[in-house]
């Protein structure tokens, strides 16, 4: 086996830093704070209810409704503020997705280590005409890479080019990566 | 380079009528084992409750056994298997019929296994590793040994051809003629494994159940009590009393640990086979394992607190999947009993070809985390303190649990310098290692193109200072650098990239230099505004 190690300069790396990185769609945000805005709505049931079958004293009802009333409009607007801010971009050898408001991750992942491409929506997602990529690795659910607010037709096109890049059918150079230059 | 072996494997095989007895009594202890906590209940329960005669105890033990005899004579009858080529083929199943297929190549961990009662019939447990979820071991419980053997070799040399294996005729060779041994524990050893192994919490906390009925029986019998004058006098003070079980508990757990140390490590010895690492061990239950060393993703000195006492550790060799379990769960390819400076130099030996860049990570001096990760983990705990303490004061309204924000404030600020010196970090060449853990310790040693992603985090905290985050996802789990330079973050993260990309193992990699590279991304730039 044929083992060459030749030391690697740092300088001269391809940077993932120096990527620019395309915002998902524009319906994304939207689709965030309905989402997160049905996602707390049962705590408020929860709190409505909360004095009457507990022990809690029902003087703290209001209390309880606004704490709740509070978080539902604070967390959706986070929620719509972070989407805004996600992006992401394929390179030759992987693939990058940036997501985050006050805690910001930006994860590469390497076509060579993607087994299995999956996409997904569920019902909201479905009435933005958005989809769920998820990129299966090896690393077990933790290591799993979802890319969420892409449009129906570019999930497909990055779908397929993921899949012809792991069974390695095509070449990069021929074959551009999708670019979001027409969806909205 | 098909060898003929003889009458076998190529139609369905059953597995040894003797397996019929390795099916019977570990499918009992596998069962006791599952369910200790509510056995043991049951058990003491059981034996206290006075209208439960002996006759019906027996009646029911009876019966559970012949349960258990009947489903492991179905099981035995029903299992079937055979070599089909490259793949191993296995059909079982009481209830649901299950057929299970695995290819050579995805092979990753052999492992023979012969407990005491099998060795007069020379019958061993023969269970595969495939890198996957809950379906990824198979086992065929009770061939002969020479048919497991032959399997296992089988095996290795269609997975050694489907990698390319240039030489897979010289691994065969270098297995026959053994090479000096890697390592081979000592009596010494094995207590001191035993001693530091956190074993004895474990079995602990499976025991307390227990310690209620003996207890009652204790003071129902104060007879027992009467023959040891010395105890009585004792039971009268509470704190001699109380200090006294502790201790004794102590002493019994430690006990308990050192043997089971003993029983599973006895004889231990590592060596290497061509391209792969096999381990024998065991006093009563005999046990080989074999890893591949192309499937080795991560290595792991583990040194736990009462370990870092006794300058002693252990080698854990990570494959695919996810280890989250204790490492005594017997599946993992571990080497024990390893002293403080046994263990780095035994490390860097699973790296053939790269030893010296290996150990120079394990050994030589780390760099530090950034200062802020103290004053971060401080305020951490002060608020999971002023958080626990306002729960408290809400449900039991006594103010005086408000202290425990006081007692947060003091202790959060050592305990968060203490976490800060734990970790640390160090580049070698192509290999990285992180040491974290605050009363035990971990350190993880993994080659940049293991890595299967990289992620950097940065907190608003963070962001202001030029710090970041650097989780690497291997596939034995994530290992994580917190608070370095930005700067650092993304140099190694561009650099791990790179390695996965360009392996040396792939054809293309090998020649292809960063500056290629980056000429080409530029080509690319230009055509693509």
């Amino acid at each position: 086996m044929a083992f060459s190690n030749a030391p690697v300069d740092p300088e001269a790396l391809p940077r993932l830093e120096a990527q620019s990185l395309q915002p998902v769609s524009r319906r994304f945000a939207p689709y965030q704070l309905i989402s997160r805005f049905l996602g707390l709505l049962p705590l408020g049931f929860i709190a409505w209810l909360l004095p009457v079958m507990t022990g809690v004293p029902m003087a703290l009802r209001p209390v309880l409704l606004g704490g709740v009333g509070v978080l539902l409009v604070v967390s959706p607007a986070l929620s719509w503020l972070e989407a805004r801010r996600r992006a992401w971009a394929v390179r030759e050898q992987d693939v990058t997705y940036h997501s985050g408001l006050l805690v910001q991750r930006t994860t590469v992942l390497p076509f060579v280590r993607i087994q299995h491409v999956e996409t997904a929506s569920n019902p909201v997602e479905r009435a933005f005409n958005l989809v769920r990529l998820t990129c299966f690795t090896a690393g077990g659910a933790g290591g799993d890479l979802v890319i969420q607010g892409l449009e129906r037709e570019q999930a497909e096109r990055l779908r397929q080019y993921l899949l012809d890049r792991i069974q390695g059918h095509a070449d990069a150079s021929d074959e551009p990566p999708p670019e979001a230059s027409d969806g909205v | 380079m098909s060898e003929r072996i003889p009458g076998d494997s190529e139609q369905w095989q059953r597995l040894s009528p003797w397996a019929l007895l390795i099916l019977f009594l570990g499918g009992l202890l596998r069962f006791v084992r599952e369910n200790l906590p509510l056995v043991a209940g049951a058990g003491a329960g059981a034996a206290l409750l006075e209208q439960i005669g002996l006759r019906e105890l027996g009646l029911a033990l009876t019966l559970i056994l012949l349960i258990a005899g009947l489903i492991s004579l179905l099981y035995y009858r029903r299992f079937r298997f055979r070599l089909d080529g490259d793949v191993l083929v296995v059909q079982r199943g009481v209830l649901e019929r299950r057929e299970v297929k695995v290819s050579a190549e995805r092979v990753q961990h052999m492992a023979l296994e012969q407990p005491v009662y099998m060795r007069p019939f020379d019958v061993v447990r023969f269970s595969l590793d495939t890198p996957g979820g809950a379906t990824a071991e198979v086992e065929l419980p009770g061939i002969r040994r020479e048919l497991a053997e032959r399997l296992q070799q089988r095996l290795e040399r269609a997975r050694g051809e489907a990698v390319g294996d240039d030489d897979p005729a010289g691994a065969a060779e270098s297995a026959r003629t053994p090479s000096p041994p890697l390592f081979r524990i000592g009596p010494l050893g094995l207590t001191r494994h035993g001693l530091a192994s956190n074993h004895a919490y474990v079995i602990a906390a499976l025991l307390a159940p227990v310690l209620q009925p003996l207890e009652r029986m204790a003071m129902r019998n104060p007879e027992l009590l009467a023959e040891l004058p010395w105890l009585e006098r004792a039971a009268e003070s509470p704190w001699l009393a109380l200090s006294v079980t502790v201790v004794a508990l102590l002493l019994v757990l430690m006990l308990v640990s050192v043997v089971v140390a003993w029983l599973r490590f006895y004889g231990f010895t590592l060596v290497r086979e061509g391209s792969r690492y096999v381990q024998y061990s065991g006093l009563f239950t005999r046990q080989q394992q074999t890893l591949s060393a192309a499937k080795l993703q991560s290595l792991e000195w583990v040194q736990t607190a009462v370990g870092r006492g006794l300058r002693c550790g252990y080698l854990v060799c990570h494959q695919y999947g996810l280890s989250a379990g204790p490492d005594t769960a017997g599946q993992h390819f571990l080497v024990p009993g390893l002293r403080q400076s046994e263990g780095p130099t035994l490390g860097a030996v699973f790296w053939p070809g790269s030893g010296d860049e290996a150990a120079g990570a394990l050994e030589l001096g780390y760099q530090r985390v950034h200062r802020l990760y103290r004053r971060v983990v401080a305020l951490r705990l002060i608020v999971i303190a002023a958080v626990l303490a306002l729960i408290f004061l809400g449900l039991t309204g006594f103010p005086g649990w408000l202290a425990l924000i006081g007692v947060g404030a003091v202790i959060a600020w050592p305990v968060a310098w203490l976490r800060w010196r734990a970790v640390a970090w160090r580049r070698s060449g192509r290999f990285l290692c992180v040491r974290r853990g605050l009363l035990g310790r971990r350190t993880t040693l993994f080659p940049l193109e293991k890595v299967q992603a990289v992620t950097v985090q940065q907190s608003w905290v963070q962001r202001r200072r030029q710090l970041a985050t650097l989780h690497l996802q291997l596939a034995s789990g994530p290992v994580v650098v917190p608070f370095i330079p930005l700067a650092t973050a993304r140099a190694v993260a561009n650099e791990a990239l790179y390695r996965v990309a360009c392996r040396p193992s792939l054809p293309l990699g090998a020649e292809q230099q960063p500056g290629d590279q980056a000429e080409q991304g530029q080509e690319e730039q230009d055509q693509n505004p």
